[in-house]
């Protein structure tokens, strides 16, 4: 559990700067280009170590190479240059591990296991190498914050400041290989991007602030994990990678619908300007009407006011009633009060017929 | 006899290329220390290439560019750079204040957190562009003038000499513009170098004392007087333009 929660811990962190450089994508991509090197390194040792990892990250890391070369020296869009590395990587991947599958301790080596994530695999010796390292990667990303923050929000400033895009995006890079690789043990090759991706989403869904949004997609990313892990510990049959990630995947759609910066917020902040504007063209009418009178506070006919008003009309003056903008002293007279003549103010004599 | 002022920026033939198209071609540029001076030229003409030149941003194909008597690597920390508007992520979770802080990133200590001076520092910037009252607001919920003028205020919040402003009046209202004018004139008097890739050939004449006529190479370089004539602007901007600022 305590490795789960540094990886969900990294992942969350790093995540929040892949989704604001708008690379979502690449965790995907570099998380898949980790299978070749993790083939080839059990086939050098013929043994399962914990070292075929450091295979997984030197070929995350040239895939990320790779990537970094395609865009910056070709023609070649962002998204193309992932889908190549992507599909070349894992189909070479994919043809070292139909090698694998026919030697005779295939199975014990784990290897499958890394495809969709077994957090119950990560023996005692490995989880301090893997809490080590996750602990050098968030100490880096402490240190490098000002520089990590500054040149996503503004890379023109930034390199202004002396801070070099190219070397932020190398070293940007190289964290995300080593975290990739540090997480496959948990959600495995095939889905640990989500991991990257859906934290931060969700938690942009709740806040403004990128401290907060930091925050967040730690807390996300670590109850997903944990309860991810813990299911899968007590259910050996399900794999733990495809739990975590419908975990996280649930609190994301959640935070889309339901957070402050999500859907049905936004709804309703809507639907209340809207119908704002309407008491204010409501009230506007009441100064039509008035323009031409000596008496501001003249009474009108709801159905006069309903002629020029919008729908719902009733509902209108009643939320302009209980707000003290109008009174109805009797039935169906409706008239301004001095309060709703101090609100439009304003508009004076500027309306008229 | 007339007193050579010193130069706080120079540059000389300096040649810019993309894909082979020459966007700057053997072009010179000096602005004297403390002044306002303005790079002005058509569009395409390479004054935000010029100015990226000068801050490393590009890295030209001839030429030599010298800050304050020495290259830019040794005397990055006494400039500050306004980019253009469009370079910016705008839906970045981030306030004005925070923005503003980011001026003050060569200041930060092992620890890689702002002071309570440093603070004190940015909020005194953004008074200086009445912006202090939107200090907690996030940058997306501004109006393009309120938006230039936090970056103006970060700039600021660098405490430089010179000063490098790519386009910072678009979209700007008039008021502003005038504002921020007086702003950087003040800090003129200061001693600070302020250069400024600007368009409005009326405001040039009346609030800059340098001006530089780019188009792909220098056109005329001196004191705004000598350089705003009709023929040099006729050179830079073509005829059409001559007619219009015929009531300059």
């Amino acid at each position: 559990m305590i490795g789960t929660c540094l990886v969900a811990t990294v992942n969350g962190m790093l995540g929040c700067f892949t989704l604001l450089r708008q690379q979502s994508l690449i965790g995907d991509t570099l998380a898949h280009a980790t299978l070749p090197g993790i083939c080839i390194f059990f086939l050098l040792l013929q043994q399962k170590s914990f070292l075929i990892l450091l295979g997984g990250v030197c070929s995350a890391l040239l895939g990320a190479c790779l990537f970094f070369v395609i865009t910056q020296y070709t023609h070649l869009k962002k998204d193309s240059a992932l889908g190549i590395i992507l599909s070349f990587f894992f189909g070479t991947g994919t043809y070292f591990l139909s090698f694998i599958q026919k030697l005779p301790h295939a199975q014990k080596a784990g290897i499958h296991k890394l495809l969709f994530g077994n957090a119950s695999t990560i023996l005692e010796h490995e989880l301090i190498v893997i809490a080590l390292l996750c602990c050098g990667i968030l100490f880096f990303i402490l240190q490098w914050w000002p520089e990590l923050y500054i040149s996503t929000f503004d890379k023109h400033f930034s390199h202004s400041l002396g801070i070099h895009p190219i070397k932020v995006d190398i070293v940007f890079l190289i964290l995300l290989a080593v975290t990739i690789t540090l997480s496959l043990h948990l959600v495995g090759i095939v889905l640990v991007s989500s991991l990257l991706v859906a934290a931060p989403l969700a938690a942009r869904q709740w806040t403004n602030n990128l401290h907060i949004l930091m925050i967040l997609s730690v807390i996300f990313s670590c109850i997903a994990s944990c309860l991810g892990t813990y299911i899968s510990s007590i259910a050996p049959h399900i794999a733990t990678g495809p739990t975590i990630v419908v975990i996280i995947s649930c609190i994301t759609f959640f935070s889309l619908i339901f957070g402050i910066q999500g859907y049905l917020h936004k709804f309703i902040n809507k639907r209340k300007m809207m119908y704002q504007i309407k008491e204010h063209t409501m009230l506007k009418n009441f100064l039509l009407f008035n323009e031409r009178d000596t008496d501001p506070l003249k009474l009108h006919d709801i159905k006069a006011l309903a002629a020029i008003g919008k729908k719902s009309t009733n509902k209108i003056l009643k939320s302009l009633l209980q707000k003290g903008y109008i009174c109805n002293p009797s039935g169906t007279m409706w008239g301004l009060t001095a309060l709703g003549l101090k609100k439009l103010q304003p508009y004076g004599k500027k309306i008229s017929l | 006899m007339k007193v050579q002022p010193t130069y706080a920026v120079v540059v000389k033939d300096l040649t810019v290329a993309y894909d082979q198209n020459p966007v700057l071609w053997d072009a010179d540029f000096y602005a004297p220390a403390a002044s306002l001076t303005a790079i002005v030229g058509p569009n395409g003409g390479g004054k935000s290439t010029l100015l990226k030149s000068i801050l490393g941003l590009i890295h030209p194909a001839t030429g030599s560019i010298t800050i304050l008597q020495d290259s830019y690597e040794h005397k990055k920390d006494v400039i500050a750079y306004v980019p253009q508007k469009n370079s910016v992520d705008w839906n970045f979770p981030i306030t004005v204040f925070d923005v503003v802080l980011m001026g003050r990133y060569k200041y930060l200590d092992w620890m890689r957190r702002p002071k309570a001076h440093d603070k004190d520092i940015a909020y005194e910037a953004l008074k200086q562009v009445n912006m202090h009252e939107y200090a907690n607001r996030h940058i997306n919920h501004l109006s393009g003038g309120q938006q230039q003028r936090i970056f103006l205020a970060r700039a600021l919040a660098q405490e430089a000499l010179i000063y490098f402003m790519d386009e910072p009046f678009v979209g700007i209202d008039t008021t502003s513009e005038d504002t921020i004018l007086e702003l950087l004139q003040n800090l003129k008097t200061q001693g600070k170098t302020i250069i400024v890739v600007h368009h409005n050939l009326q405001r040039v004449q009346q609030y800059f004392d340098w001006t530089a006529l780019i188009n792909i190479s220098h056109v005329a370089i001196g004191p705004t007087k000598e350089v705003l004539t009709l023929q040099n602007i006729a050179t830079t901007f073509g005829q059409s333009t001559m007619l219009e600022t015929l009531h300059l």
